[in-house]
């Protein structure tokens, strides 16, 4: 993780994992303060603290997050991710794709980086 | 004609090659479409071949019928709101330069009211005669002589209004123009002679293949059409296409190059505190600011100046701009180029980002910044969908 991302700053502390930097998708965008948690045996997960993703309007939702400050990068399950792979060659690239699909979404209120939503609880497959 | 950009493929990766895609982008969105562009050519080939036929009454001048201004040089925008495209025309007769001027428009205007069809959408104007069509074009004939006394495509034009013989030299700005164009670009070749009775149309180039300097020129025509909600009157196309292409120096980059240029020219008007005149390169008696009064000349200025500045807030932006993405960007350049054509030019980023993506060519380079995949030291994006509702 560190070898590619060498301004990331990673702890173990308890089991979990929390990596933590600065990720700019490209010239024209922000540069984020990015948290990825992982715990073996459960799905890696992304926070960008503080205010750093909006809605357009007060009270509005962002496309694809499981909650104000967390993007949703992938369908959990094993055909998406599995604990064999890397953080650094799966959840940066994905986070640094969905970043640039949000703010073009900024800009335009279109979603260009398609997805699935979830309308009802689905029961997630373990991780494994 | 060979030209430019080789470079398109890979993903920008600093602020001015970004810029260089995206005001790219948004040129193309304001050209004429490839059904319009069909259009204007059938339109153009029906009237020319009207004109030269060998049984019309003009048949004894050896009519030669070409085409002038934005669909001549490549530089055409679709227009403001909702006004129409302007195809231009140039009948050119032989051996009429001793006539009247008046004459001389009578008798194109008579081959041309022959035609059933035409005659109910023509009209009469001052230096032109124009075809209404139904749709979003109007089809400019300038009835023209040579200039004997010149000759290199020098023309003679009657004016209605004022009962006399205007000059003008469209083909001989036409190749001033290209000139300009290729300056400093070794790859490209000049050859577009003009020859026979009725020329083509230029065809299509591939939207992708224009000059630097035509893009320029696209530019400083969308600003223009914003700054003046569609006032097309005080920075007339002729004077922003002379402009561009005296203060161009033949930068590749875009964006560098539209600086450039409004840099030029806000340094040379800064200099001449009353009305300038803007003279033909190619026919110096020519002055294309000969309706400019002094209030005119500084709203001119203006529209230099909050070009130049929208401009510059995009390229160099302040720490705290930069920090606010690519939300704070898109504010000047929508203030420049219009929220629409902005949003559109993004869309069209966002669907040669998939196509990327889709075909597996998506990477991050090191600290996750999206690139090519071929680029070294990247990584492939893996496929995904993103989840949530």
């Amino acid at each position: 993780m560190r070898s590619r991302n060498p301004e990331f700053c990673c702890d173990i502390d308890g089991g979990l994992l929390i990596c933590r930097g600065p990720l700019k998708p490209g010239p024209m965008n922000a540069t984020y303060d990015v948290m990825i948690r992982y715990r073996a045996g459960s799905w890696p997960r992304v926070i960008l603290p503080g205010d750093q993703i909006r809605p357009l309007e007060p009270g509005g939702r962002i496309p694809h997050t499981y909650g104000p400050d967390e993007p949703c990068l992938f369908y959990p399950s094993r055909a998406s991710w599995r604990s064999d792979m890397k953080l650094s060659h799966t959840i940066v690239p994905w986070l640094s794709l969905w970043l640039t699909f949000y703010e073009m979404w900024r800009v335009t209120g279109e979603w260009y980086g398609g997805g699935v939503s979830h309308g009802k609880a689905e029961e997630l497959e373990p991780a494994a | 004609m060979l030209l430019v950009e080789p470079e398109r493929q890979s993903i920008p990766s600093n602020r001015s090659q970004w810029l260089d895609r995206h005001l790219e982008r948004v040129c193309i969105i304001s050209e004429l479409t490839p059904t319009e562009f069909r259009n204007a050519e059938q339109r153009y080939g029906a009237v020319g071949r009207w004109l030269a036929a060998p049984e019309s009454s003009l048949a004894i001048f050896a009519p030669e019928v070409y085409p002038q201004g934005s669909m001549l040089l490549g530089s055409t925008v679709r227009p403001y709101g909702r006004s129409e495209y302007d195809l231009d025309l140039v009948c050119q007769l032989h051996w009429c330069a001793q006539q009247p001027p008046l004459t001389i428009y009578d008798w194109v205007h008579g081959r041309m009211a022959a035609n059933e069809t035409y005659r109910e959408i023509l009209e009469k104007l001052k230096r032109c005669l124009r075809l209404n069509y139904a749709g979003s074009f109007h089809l400019d004939v300038l009835p023209a002589c040579p200039n004997d006394q010149k000759g290199n495509g020098s023309i003679i034009v009657p004016d209605r209004k004022l009962e006399c013989w205007k000059h003008s030299n469209p083909k001989g700005f036409a190749e001033w123009f290209f000139t300009q164009c290729q300056i400093r670009d070794a790859l490209a070749e000049a050859d577009r002679v003009m020859k026979g009775s009725v020329e083509p149309l230029p065809s299509p180039v591939p939207s992708e293949y224009k000059y630097p300097l035509q893009r320029i020129v696209q530019l400083m025509k969308r600003h223009r059409d914003i700054f003046f909600h569609g006032g097309r009157d005080i920075a007339r196309s002729v004077i922003l296409t002379t402009l561009a292409g005296s203060f161009y120096k033949g930068q590749r980059s875009l964006s560098l190059a539209l600086e450039s240029v409004l840099d030029g020219i806000h340094a040379a008007l800064a200099a001449i505190p009353h009305v300038p005149r803007i003279l033909n390169p190619v026919h110096p008696e020519e002055n294309f600011a000969d309706t400019w009064d002094q209030a005119k000349y500084e709203e001119f200025k203006s529209y230099i100046e909050n070009f130049r500045r929208g401009l510059k807030a995009a390229m160099y932006p302040t720490m705290l701009a930069e920090r606010q993405g690519l939300e704070k960007s898109t504010e000047h350049l929508s203030e420049l180029f219009g929220a629409d054509r902005v949003k559109d030019a993004i869309r069209a980023e966002a669907a040669e980002i998939n196509e990327r993506r889709n075909s597996g060519k998506l990477g991050v380079g090191a600290g996750g910044v999206l690139t090519g995949v071929s680029q070294a030291g990247a990584i492939p994006v893996p496929r995904n969908q993103f989840f949530g509702r």
